[in-house]
């Protein structure tokens, strides 16, 4: 046996030594070294703000967001050659804010309202404004540690679906969606019914489907969920929704078989 | 009609009274008369563009900062109509009285944020928005190779230059400093150039 | 105890290593923390498989830190943490999944170094995922941040380590 030596084997070691450079898939793992000094506390607003959702302001005017997003889509427009290409640039844009918000919002779920985390708030707004002074001594607001049970990954299909038509919806558009409805022709299509989408209302009507942007958010949630699919958008007036939009949702056949198996 | 206009240089100091009451007002219309919508899909939205001009653009910061800044000017084109509309404000006859509109009503019923105004230059021509919060740039951290180039919420600037262009305010609008890059604060400096004087529309005033 | 932890990304990519060991104990050994990443590599196969179970702590792990321990946290039935899916001889190895399926694993030695069985403590090693998991959901969030890219952020690094020692190497 080897014990009592402590003798760090690998060239590792040398990097390791100037600590905190962040971790280098090229060197590999590195080692905290046993006599290393307590990290300098970082200014960093990203890792030392917390994630409540009542630690930053809540809302913004909706016409804020309405001229940064024609401003996108005119952007995207310009710099491409088709109608398919434009449609593709926003989706693109919406796929990663799907990713973030699968994390982030089933995080978010997993905290019991009243917890010690949600008067925290005070502290951490406080905490925000020395961080940016890079003088941060305050604890950190760790969300995590007063979470007694993490919210269950959705597994089945009709779960993750109930996750956007619920909770992803009321979070973007301050409702939850319409209706959520399983096609009767086809086994894996979905639809999610919106009969006034919020982002789009102020977009003149044109050939270009700007509720792609949304449609991304969608595919982007579903394909870190490990259900693939394919997302379009609608356009389907009915009674008095003239801008009523149908998303259709395609999950690969994959995402069928696996169910059939697992459930 | 519009927040600019002639006799900017010498003007007098806005009164107290008057700044409660442009806080008020202001205020009142961020409460009772805006259509509002999750910060947080604002913040992530831009994100995403800021992100994916960088991959367009090949990390070549520079030309981002530009497009950024363009993106705002186009949009500051449009917003100061929906700007008047909303508030009906009367022509401001200082740069000093613009400032307090841009930073206490602007800024206030657009991305409920009121930054601070400060660092006037002798002659009151040039001043500074110190933004204590930013809901652009939430969530954000900059990669190494952007720290000292790219200008993260760039898009500011343009919103400016472009909204004062329509109110005769010829100026220059840029970031002097920024909490992501490690700065103390994030810092707007707004420079008056001239007053446009031939472009006044018909029916103003 | 030393303990060996990576979170990988869904191509099967680490987008972050790290060993942790403290004062009083010994790192691992040099021929073992070369196998370390293969040891980690073969576990994955059974994350993927608990990945679609109800009830994946239940799934496995009837010896050693089974039953008993988590019995005594039945209300506790959520499916992110795996608890011990695999041990390699004295090794014992846990995981965990978050939300956008990133895998979560981690080595741990037995802090005698006498190659005996390794003692999970759960509630500990539960508490340690959920907090990188809080880290990770804000490295995610950064729209510089490309899904399954290493974290590189000095940040991320250093928040990690203190929480290996407030949790993992006492």
């Amino acid at each position: 046996m080897t014990q009592k030596i402590i003798s760090p084997s690998t060239s590792v070691t040398q990097a390791a030594s100037t600590a905190s450079t962040g971790y280098d898939y090229t060197i590999g793992p590195q080692q905290t070294l046993p006599n290393e000094q307590p990290p300098p506390v970082l200014a960093s607003r990203l890792y030392n703000e917390s994630l409540h959702a009542k630690a930053r302001k809540a809302q913004v005017s909706l016409s804020a967001f309405a001229f940064l997003f024609q401003e996108m889509i005119s952007q995207t427009r310009k710099s491409s050659k088709s109608v398919a290409e434009i449609e593709s640039k926003l989706r693109g844009l919406g796929y990663p804010i799907g990713i973030r918000l699968l994390e982030l919002l089933n995080f978010r779920s997993s905290l019991t309202p009243g917890s010690r985390a949600f008067f925290n708030k005070a502290s951490s707004m406080s905490g925000s404004a020395q961080g940016s002074n890079g003088v941060s001594t305050q604890q950190e607001d760790s969300l995590a540690s007063t979470i007694t049970t993490m919210k269950r990954r959705d597994l089945r299909v009709l779960d993750i679906l109930q996750f956007i038509h619920g909770t992803v919806w009321q979070y973007l558009f301050d409702h939850v969606s319409d209706d959520l409805v399983k096609s009767s022709e086809r086994e894996n299509e979905y639809m999610i019914i919106d009969n006034l989408p919020l982002l789009t209302q102020f977009i003149g009507n044109n050939n270009v489907q700007c509720d792609s942007f949304v449609c991304g958010i969608i595919e982007g949630i579903l394909d870190s969920a490990c259900f693939p699919c394919s997302v379009t958008a609608h356009c389907m007036p009915e009674d008095k929704f003239d801008r009523r939009v149908v998303y259709l949702i395609k999950f690969d056949k994959d995402v069928l078989e696996r169910e059939a198996l697992r459930f | 009609m519009s927040s600019g206009s002639g006799n900017v240089q010498n003007g007098p100091a806005v009164s107290t009274s008057s700044k409660k009451s442009l806080r008020v007002f202001s205020d009142d219309i961020w409460k009772n008369k805006t259509a509002k919508i999750n910060a947080e899909l604002f913040t992530l939205t831009y994100g995403s563009i800021v992100s994916q001009l960088c991959t367009d653009f090949q990390r070549d910061f520079n030309k981002v900062n530009d497009q950024l800044f363009a993106m705002g000017y186009n949009i500051g084109l449009r917003l100061i109509e929906d700007f008047l509309a909303r508030t009906a404000l009367p022509r401001c006859d200082t740069l000093v009285k613009t400032s307090e509109v841009i930073s206490k009503c602007a800024f206030k019923i657009f991305l409920n944020m009121t930054p601070q105004v400060s660092n006037w230059s002798n002659n009151k021509d040039v001043f500074s928005l110190i933004l204590d919060e930013n809901p652009l740039s939430d969530f954000v951290e900059l990669p190494m190779d952007a720290s000292k180039e790219l200008w993260y919420s760039n898009i500011l600037c343009g919103v400016l230059k472009g909204a004062m262009e329509m109110v005769q305010l010829d100026c220059d609008v840029w970031f002097v400093s920024d909490v992501l890059r490690g700065d103390q604060h994030s810092e707007i400096r707004v420079k008056l150039n001239r007053i446009l004087k031939d472009e006044i529309p018909a029916g103003e005033d | 105890m030393p303990c060996y932890f990576a979170i990988i990304g869904s191509r099967d990519n680490p987008i972050y290593e790290a060993e942790f060991t403290s004062p009083h104990l010994n790192s691992f050994p040099s021929e073992l923390k070369e196998l370390n990443p293969f040891i980690l590599h073969a576990s994955l196969d059974i994350i993927e498989d608990l990945q679609w179970q109800s009830n994946p702590q239940s799934g496995v792990g009837t010896n050693t830190s089974g039953g008993f321990l988590r019995s005594r946290h039945s209300n506790n039935n959520d499916n992110c943490y795996l608890s011990k899916i695999d041990h390699f001889y004295g090794l014992a190895i846990t995981g965990y999944l978050s939300y956008g399926n990133m895998k979560f694993v981690m080595i741990h030695s037995n802090s005698a170094g006498n190659g005996g069985t390794t003692q999970i403590d759960d509630p500990q090693v539960r508490a340690f995922y959920q907090e990188v998991h809080e880290l990770y959901v804000k490295a995610l969030l950064n729209p510089f941040y490309k899904l399954n890219d290493p974290i590189t952020s000095p940040v991320f690094d250093s928040k990690v380590r203190s929480l290996a020692k407030k949790y993992l190497t006492k």
